[in-house]
């Protein structure tokens, strides 16, 4: 069939206005589905964080609003956990913004001793870290979010708190690396600075552990939730996954609200498209009755027609992805301060070739078999 | 002379199949359209503060409610200031609040966070609309709760005679009160002291009312120039248009969403329109050879154009009454870290946006085709080429 192509190119660029409206249309269709899908996908990113993870958090049973007591952390560093874990920190969410309320991005009071080999995949240089660790107010910042805020390394910064009444002044010491722009979009700062403007009042939002094998994770989960259950503060223990679902969770059902808002956008494309096909049918019956005479079977009716929508649909969809892949993934812009960053993944990007190639076959399919099935007679006959 | 709009009403009938899939487009873009602004419209109903114009709440600086922090001894320095509303037992309508967040199973699996509100006995006198609908009001210090209708329908074990286990202990729903689908809807309230003893905490604001408007900003400028206090004082109304701007700032996304699904289905318009110019190409000449002007001929395309938008306008928009009005969801407000239900709104207003916006995609769409029309040489349309 690949030897009909030309004439598939040929005919798509016969009525070119039609063919460019209607490409046109299915892109911006299509680019609708890569955003929502994106959101999707950016709402779940820590959710999709690899389940083989060693890492394991440490929260308060009554939720993450709620502080953890030090005395804690006596436990986590004894013989019984040590046994399972490599390795262990302090990490309060910090929630400060920097200007504006509005500049939204991940800011974490950490420990620093051990911080390299709990975020084993964020690199930051080693005299850069043995300057984290010398200075009090000195904090790394993810490359990304230094980028997007203008910041130097030097620079002195203050976050203004929200959740910690305090504004710390810190400074830049260097910035880290991430294996995607994602895990670049946050800053840490030292525990100890925090707590030393608190008045050493000892606020552990969480404990971070890195546990030695698969097999210690769950064993520390039930070690540690074991140990608290009958304190007056007991603790929720999980997996990094498992912690970044709790946020999926909370965001409600916008999982089956963007399943819902895309259907409807494909059932759209698949009525546009469907209609431009349907002229371009009409329009030709007396030529297909004409390819028939000329040797061509029904099949091969069959094939031009539904490989020209295709084709159609197809090119809406690259452009739609080349601009969302410009924007999102090259230039980094966010449609919204909720976003950090606004990455179209791999699997967006197949859904969308393929909710086009399905689009452009379902719109073609009827128009394609009436051509198809018209008799060679009646197609010469037929007046449009 | 106008061309009369039956030409263009039995033209849309004569060609119902292309009419239909043009105006389902449209619809459908109308339908999403209606239904994200009616979920933006229900978010923002229950962030508006419907109570007292004169009410001031005190917290601290950049905090949210549950965040914030007061001692004991501050609530009553507060209380005790100049300005304050008495009530009808002569003393100031001053109401401290304590407001922490459990994490609690959802109807439906998962779990989310929701917002307990320990309040006094003058926390109902400074808020209207709060109303019992179901069971009664809770009693102090019995550890009886009283749960939002909102939070009803989004957690599970919430229902009146239930009793939850939040922050070590167990607790009593006794009933379920309506707010005028204000966010307190979507919040468990208790007895101050309980929730203190349960949570380990000082209170988290105080509620005061100012005897009049430049009370107001006496009150919150004392506030401020207090530095052994470190409180801020603003309108209640402000603090939660603050909270509502920061923490559900999804808009802008809705609207990127709306705007090129919209251009989307001008270029369907634009499409049907073109092929319904060309099918007519032997007409429009001969209407002009009747001597209808180019003008007439453009606007006539124009209206069937609008018509087109209207029919699919109408029909996304009352499939969107029909489907989304009075839906309930929710999700967390990230700003309050707490979850917070509403209704989907689609106002008459709402639809006639819709319907409104419906046209324009039609209009536009058929701009440049009905332009088209105008410009056909008469002799060779006539010929039929």
């Amino acid at each position: 069939m690949s030897k009909f192509l030309h004439l598939v190119v040929r005919n798509a660029l016969r009525n070119r206005l039609r063919t460019v409206l209607t490409a046109g249309g299915s892109a911006f269709l299509l680019f609708v589905l890569v955003f929502m899908l994106t959101a999707l996908t950016e709402m779940y990113a820590w959710e999709g964080a690899p389940a083989t993870h060693l890492r394991v958090a440490v929260q308060h049973s009554t939720g993450l609003a709620t502080p953890l007591p030090i005395e804690l952390e006596n436990y986590l560093r004894g013989e019984e956990i040590s046994a399972c874990a490599g390795h262990l920190i302090k990490l309060n969410w910090f929630g400060g913004y920097y200007q504006d309320r509005r500049n939204f991005f991940a800011n974490f009071a950490s420990d620093h001793k051990e911080w390299r080999e709990v975020w084993d995949e964020l690199s930051l240089p080693d005299e850069l870290y043995k300057k984290w660790c010398s200075q009090k107010n000195a904090m790394v910042v993810g490359r990304g979010l230094a980028k997007r805020l203008g910041w130097k390394v030097g620079q002195q910064v203050t976050l203004m708190g929200t959740i910690y009444p305090v504004n710390p002044e810190l400074e830049i010491v260097g910035c880290f690396t991430g294996p995607t722009p994602r895990e670049e979009e946050q800053l840490f700062f030292r525990w100890d600075y925090l707590d030393e403007l608190l008045g050493g009042r000892k606020v552990v939002g969480t404990f971070w552990i890195r546990a030695r094998t698969l097999d210690d994770v769950a064993r520390l989960k039930d070690l540690i939730d074991g140990h608290t259950k009958n304190s007056s503060d007991p603790t929720e223990t999980m997996t990094e996954k498992e912690f970044g679902q709790q946020f999926a969770a909370m965001m409600g059902n916008i999982k089956g609200m963007i399943a819902i808002l895309g259907s409807i956008v494909l059932v759209i494309l698949v009525f546009m498209t469907a209609n431009t096909v349907a002229m371009s049918a009409r329009e030709r019956v007396t030529e297909i009755a004409v390819l028939r005479t000329l040797g061509f079977r029904r099949s091969h009716i069959l094939f031009l027609v539904v490989a020209e929508s295709v084709l159609v649909t197809l090119a809406g969809a690259l452009f739609s992805l080349g601009i969302a892949l410009v924007l999102f993934n090259w230039l980094l812009l966010s449609p919204s301060p909720q976003f950090p960053v606004f990455l179209v993944e791999p699997g967006t990007i197949a859904v969308a070739l393929g909710a086009a190639v399905l689009c452009g076959s379902l719109s073609a399919l009827v128009p394609a078999i009436q051509s198809a099935r018209r008799k060679i007679v009646d197609g010469l006959r037929y007046v449009g | 002379m106008a061309i009369p709009i039956k030409y263009n009403l039995r033209n849309m009938r004569v060609r119902w199949v292309t009419t239909a899939m043009t105006a389902v487009g449209i619809g459908l873009v109308t339908l999403i359209f209606v239904s994200i602004f009616a979920l933006n419209h229900g978010m923002e109903r229950t962030l508006v503060e419907t109570g007292h114009p004169r009410n001031v709440i005190v917290l601290r600086p950049r905090a949210t409610e549950s965040q914030s922090s007061i001692s004991r001894e501050q609530a009553g320095d507060l209380a005790a200031r100049a300005g304050i509303e008495r009530g009808a037992d002569g003393e100031p309508l001053a109401s401290p609040e304590l407001v922490a967040i459990a994490n609690l199973p959802r109807a439906g699996g998962g779990k989310s966070n929701i917002a307990l509100r320990g309040i006094g006995p003058r926390a109902r006198e400074l808020r209207n609309a709060i109303t019992v609908v179901e069971g009664r009001w809770f009693k102090p210090n019995l550890g009886e709760l009283v749960v939002g209708k909102g939070a009803l329908g989004r957690f599970e074990g919430l229902a009146p005679g239930a009793r939850p286990f939040i922050r070590g202990r167990e607790w009593l729903v006794v009933g379920v009160f309506a707010a005028d689908g204000q966010a307190y809807e979507s919040e468990v309230w208790g007895d101050l002291d309980d929730m203190r003893a349960q949570f380990k905490r000082e209170y988290s604001t105080v509620l005061v009312r100012c005897k009049d408007e430049q009370g107001i900003e006496r009150f919150c400028a004392a506030i401020e120039a207090d530095k052994n206090l470190q409180l801020e004082a603003k309108r209640h109304a402000d603090y939660y248009r603050d909270v509502n701007d920061t923490g559900m700032n999804l808009q802008g996304l809705w609207l990127v969403m709306a705007t090129v699904l919209s251009i989307g289905a001008v270029f369907g318009a634009a499409n049907t329109m073109y092929a319904s110019v060309a099918a007519r190409t032997r007409e429009i000449a001969t209407l002009r050879v009747l001597g209808f002007s180019s003008f007439a001929i453009w606007f006539s395309f124009l209206e069937e154009a609008a018509l087109l938008g209207l029919l699919g306008g109408v029909a996304g928009s009352a499939l969107a009454w029909i489907l989304v009005d009075g839906m309930t969801s929710g999700t967390t407000n990230w700003q309050t870290f707490s979850d917070l239900a509403f209704h989907y709104r689609v106002t008459p207003r709402l639809m006639g946006t819709g319907v409104g916006i419906a046209m324009i995609m039609g209009v536009v769409g058929g701009f440049l085709p009905a332009f088209r029309a105008t410009r056909l040489p008469i002799p060779a349309a006539l010929r039929g080429l």
